[in-house]
């Protein structure tokens, strides 16, 4: 047995969790090197007393800090909902989209008896005077580069796991600003987290969301899956497997899809998780593009 | 049933029906346990309070969505660890502080913790240190490997409880501790006479 093999058995050595043959292996390498000897004893070491760190006290108003801030985002998810109507999610993106062509979208009111009722609501003028932003690869960096005619918001957020509305509530906030003229812009950005990432870019007037999935820089894959999956979950899962770049244009509901990434190949896992959902894929500049 | 007695599902439930004081109640059930968590990943007891504080308003926010397939408190420590890395990616983006500066601001801090919470009359010295310098190590492991022995052994998770947590294959959370525990034992190299005892 060689030292490294060794050292990767350390844990299950002192947990007595080896079996009876790879024990005895590891304790005569053990006997037989006293490099080893010395690291597994000092490994031992650390191993218990890691867990007699003494214990801490939680500061005297935490509960009252917790609660405040819970209460604060009730209030503030209570404002963004204007009393009497329930927005749904799900038609967030329909209803920028009905703006931009100038068509009325419906709010639900919400009535005495708990049900809804669909109601007409006057809609924003519509504003077309931005694109979405162009995602491209360069010098190990991915680079999105927007463009606007006018004074245009542009919003970039990371990450998040609950997916009924894009980008999602709990994403990470990354940048918010105007883009003023000379009206175009390039943000480099790089995945430097140990897993897959997704990162959400929404143009202010334009109904759809950029999402840019980008793998991660370590090793920490997800579990082959086979079954139903929501489409970010998908795209997430083929982005890590396949080390891909893939550059999302979406719109509406994210609709729900099949994969079976056990093995598939990189155009077979995107047929099929793409099949059915009205969306598909090429590739270009070493970028997947879906539209 | 008091409703001291009530179990997590029960509390869970009358969340998600908008029941305040069922959220009051696991806020009260689980935010030491949540600090001890936060503070052994962050080394400094403001930021801990605060990733505490915004994983519960994350309990709140997604608490009707919960299935209840899991238990309340992996589900928790899911919601923490997912913030915890939020506030590591936070710091990369703004590039204010580096690891190592970290370490260093956040050392009295943390120091100051423990002395608070020790019960012996008498100050072991050596302990203390030893103890400063391990939570110093922990804070250079990487983040993922970082929250998994904080889970392992200050938490007291399985191994399979940190595998659903953090949606790993357990094989994996079994080597990176391993990993981990040999990065801590190589940082702990030389100072290694303190741990002698």
């Amino acid at each position: 047995m060689k030292c490294q093999k060794a050292k990767e058995l350390f844990s299950e050595l002192h947990e007595q969790t080896l079996s009876g043959g790879l024990k005895q292996t590891v304790e005569r390498h053990l006997f037989e090197c006293p490099v080893c000897q010395e690291d597994y004893r000092a490994f031992k070491v650390v191993y218990d007393q890691i867990g007699s760190l003494p214990s801490v006290q939680e500061p005297e108003d935490l509960h009252e800090r917790i609660m405040r801030r819970v209460d604060r985002a009730a209030w503030d998810r209570k404002q963004a909902a204007p009393a009497g109507f329930l927005w749904l999610r799900s038609l967030a993106f329909a209803g920028v989209a009905a703006a931009v062509v100038g068509v009325a979208y419906v709010g639900y009111k919400q009535l005495a008896d708990g049900t809804t009722q669909a109601v007409p609501v006057p809609v924003p003028a519509p504003v077309t005077q931005a694109e979405l932003p162009v995602v491209a690869r360069a010098n190990g960096w991915v680079t999105l580069q927007f463009t606007a005619r006018e004074s245009t918001e542009i919003l970039l957020r990371e990450g998040g796991s609950d997916y009924s509305a894009l980008p999602p509530e709990d994403a990470l906030q990354l940048q918010k600003r105007t883009l003023e003229p000379p009206k175009r812009l390039t943000i480099p950005h790089k995945n430097e987290g140990p897993r897959a990432t997704v990162v959400w870019a929404v143009v202010e007037g334009v109904p759809k969301v950029t999402a840019v999935f980008l793998p991660g820089a370590a090793d920490i894959g997800f579990e082959p899956w086979e079954g139903e999956v929501g489409l970010i979950e998908g795209l997430l899962r083929i982005c890590d497997e396949h080390s891909v770049i893939i550059d999302a244009q979406l719109a509406g509901a994210v609709p729900v899809s099949r994969m079976d990434s056990a093995g598939a190949s990189l155009q077979d896992a995107l047929d099929r998780l793409l099949d059915g959902t009205g969306y598909t894929w090429e590739e270009s500049g070493g970028v997947i593009r879906i539209r | 049933m008091t409703a001291s007695a009530e179990d997590d599902a029960r509390l869970v439930e009358r969340c998600q029906r908008g029941d305040r004081e069922a959220l009051d109640q696991l806020v009260r059930r689980y935010r030491a346990t949540a600090y001890k968590f936060a503070l052994r990943l962050t080394g400094d007891p403001d930021s801990a309070a605060d990733l505490t504080a915004e994983a519960f308003v994350r309990v709140f926010m997604k608490i009707g969505r919960f299935r209840r397939e899991s238990r309340f408190s992996t589900w928790l420590y899911r919601i923490l660890t997912n913030c915890f890395l939020d506030l590591c990616k936070r710091e990369r983006v703004r590039r204010h502080q580096s690891i190592e500066e970290l370490v260093r601001t956040e050392e009295s801090d943390v120091g100051r913790q423990y002395s608070a919470a020790e019960d012996s009359p008498q100050v072991d010295v050596e302990k203390a240190e030893r103890n400063r310098l391990l939570q110093e190590a922990i804070l250079h492991l990487p983040e993922y490997q970082r929250a998994m022995i904080v889970m392992f052994h200050v938490q007291m998770l399985s191994y399979e409880e940190i595998a659903e947590t953090l949606d790993m294959p357990l094989g994996t959370v079994k080597s990176r501790l391993n990993r981990a525990r040999l990065m801590l034992r190589e940082v702990l190299e030389p100072v290694q006479e303190l741990f002698q005892v």
